[in-house]
């Protein structure tokens, strides 16, 4: 079963076809399912993201016919639905950000992706961010994270949790000032140089 | 810039766990794939909306003065019948805002409180035919309960109407082209030949719906999150209540707004308006507010006295909404209950036909509608709708 590869491609007009033809919903998975999965991965490694992110798929395909463009665009619908079901992980994730905190770098389970993130703990940061992580409120980090992983401008992330942009402002105003706090001394933008250098 | 992204960059650098393996990407197409196999068959629900969203700008002068007789009525009697049991309060903090709100506290703590709605939808659905076209109308219902302060407690159930030719003329053309019982999908006839049938379905629950609620109520298209209370003490005041309402204007930049292809005209804040609050069981006065509302936007006019889809009576206010890229126009209509001010139903009615729309489409079509059949509070834990045959719930 694969989608026809017909008409609209627009992601709302798709979401609306796929109320009438169920297989429709595929084009959508195909175009976000890689980074919704990168998202919740961050958040909750990739044991559970496996299935959390499959499952925030058939969330919203059980939700197709409430999605409303007025609201916004699909990207952060899906986002916003992905954030919900992490939401009910919070202790996979708290989990998570502690043993970050604790690992060394070499303990990562192997992961294409993990010699960036050897590259952050070699400034010697890890503890710091992981705890500063675990330590941010819910909506505090939602925010954060979105903008971070999910790269989501700030309208998007209100789109996405349903809070008011000015909120979305003031919540990534404080997580970022928690986190720079808890890089002590370490000046961020130093730090930015060498993890690009 | 370079110093918004600091910290961004090294959380995303420390938690980035790399994108899906292809296993994984499979599987989870298939779990997919296997849902939308297994799906109900498709609601017909938010078909007209849908309609509505495809249409285009072309706000028409309708006089703004006659905003009139029934509208005012409509809120004298609903702003009369504000003595009810919901708590309501004057604009403005204040200390009798305070002990309202502790007893709706106090209220809470009794518990046990469900939200019942029963809403149904309707739409036009062309149907070719040799011997001519004409037009069903597919409906679809949904009645469903949530507890009224705690997420995770609610149930969905929906069942189909008999689909039917739309009027009289549409009854003919059917039986001329020999009374079928199944309709095809206007949209994709090939794919769903027979998405459409004449024979209606039972209640049934859709179990993956089952305590999916949050303990928030969504006002669309402003994306606001309200608690139970929080939608008890609404604004009474028609201004307050509008910029709740209305759709942030920062959540869509001028380019986001001109890509969504918005409808245009004062019908659509009809239609954007009512989608807010149409499954809330609002207090009268809120009520009173929200119909001060829309009888004060421009271009929106009273049409007296009318009936709901469904027969009850009513008052009515409309305007007319039009499609982006040379779309349609309609009249998109809200009917109130003129005892409580409550929304009954909103209908979509074809005023110009759009380039692209079925030439069945001839001004007066009805082109959906939504009907509020009954939303409350309710003290005693709902199970199924009154009329669903099955006595096991979800079964």
């Amino acid at each position: 079963m694969t989608a026809p590869p017909d008409v609209a491609t627009d992601d709302a007009a798709v979401i609306e076809q796929s109320r009438h033809e169920p297989d429709r919903f595929a084009v959508i998975y195909d175009r976000y399912f890689p980074e919704i999965y990168r998202y919740v991965a961050a958040r909750l490694g990739r044991d559970v993201a496996d299935d959390i992110a499959a499952e925030t798929f058939c969330a919203a395909f059980r939700k197709r016919d409430r999605f409303d463009p007025a609201r916004g665009a699909v990207r952060p619908w899906l986002y916003g639905m992905a954030t919900n079901l992490v939401g009910r992980h919070r202790r996979d994730e708290r989990r998570r950000y502690a043993a970050l905190a604790r690992m060394a770098p070499e303990w990562r389970a192997d992961g294409h992706e993990s010699r960036v993130a050897a590259r952050v703990a070699a400034e010697g940061v890890r503890p710091q961010l992981a705890g500063a992580l675990a330590e941010l409120s819910e909506g505090d980090r939602d925010v954060l994270l979105l903008v971070a992983i999910g790269g989501l401008r700030y309208e998007e992330v209100a789109q996405a949790l349903e809070i008011p942009p000015g909120t979305v402002g003031s919540r990534m105003n404080r997580a970022r000032r928690k986190v720079r706090e808890a890089l002590g001394g370490t000046d961020p933008t130093h730090a930015e140089e060498h993890f690009h250098g | 810039m370079d110093d918004m992204r600091d910290e961004t960059t090294l959380v995303a650098a420390l938690l980035d766990e790399g994108g899906p393996s292809r296993q994984v990407t499979a599987a989870g197409r298939e779990r997919l794939l296997e849902l939308a196999r297994t799906a109900d068959r498709p609601p017909a629900r938010k078909a007209r909306r849908w309609n509505g969203w495809l249409r285009g700008r072309r706000p028409l002068g309708l006089g703004l003065g006659l905003v009139a007789a029934a509208a005012a009525a409509a809120v004298a009697v609903a702003a009369v019948g504000s003595g009810g049991a919901a708590p309501t309060r004057p604009s403005g903090p204040g200390p009798r805002e305070m002990v309202l709100a502790a007893a709706v506290q106090a209220e809470r703590q009794a518990d046990g409180r469900y939200l019942v709605t029963h809403v149904r939808n309707c739409h036009a659905e062309p149907v070719k035919a040799e011997t001519g076209d004409y037009i069903v109308q597919p409906c679809h219902e949904i009645w469903q309960w949530r507890a009224r302060d705690r997420a995770d407690d609610s149930a969905v159930w929906t069942r189909d109407l008999p689909t039917r030719p739309q009027t009289s003329r549409d009854e003919a053309l059917w039986r001329r082209a020999g009374a079928p019982r199944t309709f095809p999908s206007s949209q994709d006839p090939r794919a769903l030949p027979d998405l459409y049938r004449t024979a209606p379905t039972k209640w049934k629950e859709s179990r993956s719906d089952r305590n999916e609620n949050s303990d928030r109520y969504v006002l669309q298209p402003s994306g606001r999150a309200l608690t139970a209370e929080e939608v008890q003490n609404l604004p009474t005041d028609p201004k307050e209540l509008e910029k709740l309402l209305a759709p942030r204007p920062s959540e869509g930049s001028p380019r986001d707004r001109r890509d969504s292809r918005l409808p245009t005209g004062p019908g659509q804040k009809i239609v954007e308006a009512t989608l807010a609050v149409s499954e809330l069981p609002l207090p009268p006065k809120v009520w009173a507010a929200f119909i001060r509302m829309l009888a004060d936007t421009p271009g929106v006019r009273a049409v007296g006295r009318v009936a709901d889809p469904i027969g009850r009576p009513g008052v009515a206010l409309e305007a007319p909404r039009t499609a982006p890229g040379g779309g349609g126009t309609s009249m998109e209509r809200a009917i109130f209950d003129p005892n409580t001010g409550a929304l009954l139903a909103t209908v979509s009615t074809t005023v110009r036909r759009g380039a692209d729309d079925p030439a069945v489409f001839r001004p007066g079509t009805v082109e959906g509608y939504t009907v509020i059949v009954e939303s409350r509070w309710t003290d005693g834990r709902p199970s199924r709708p009154a009329d669903a045959d099955d006595p096991r719930p979800g079964s």
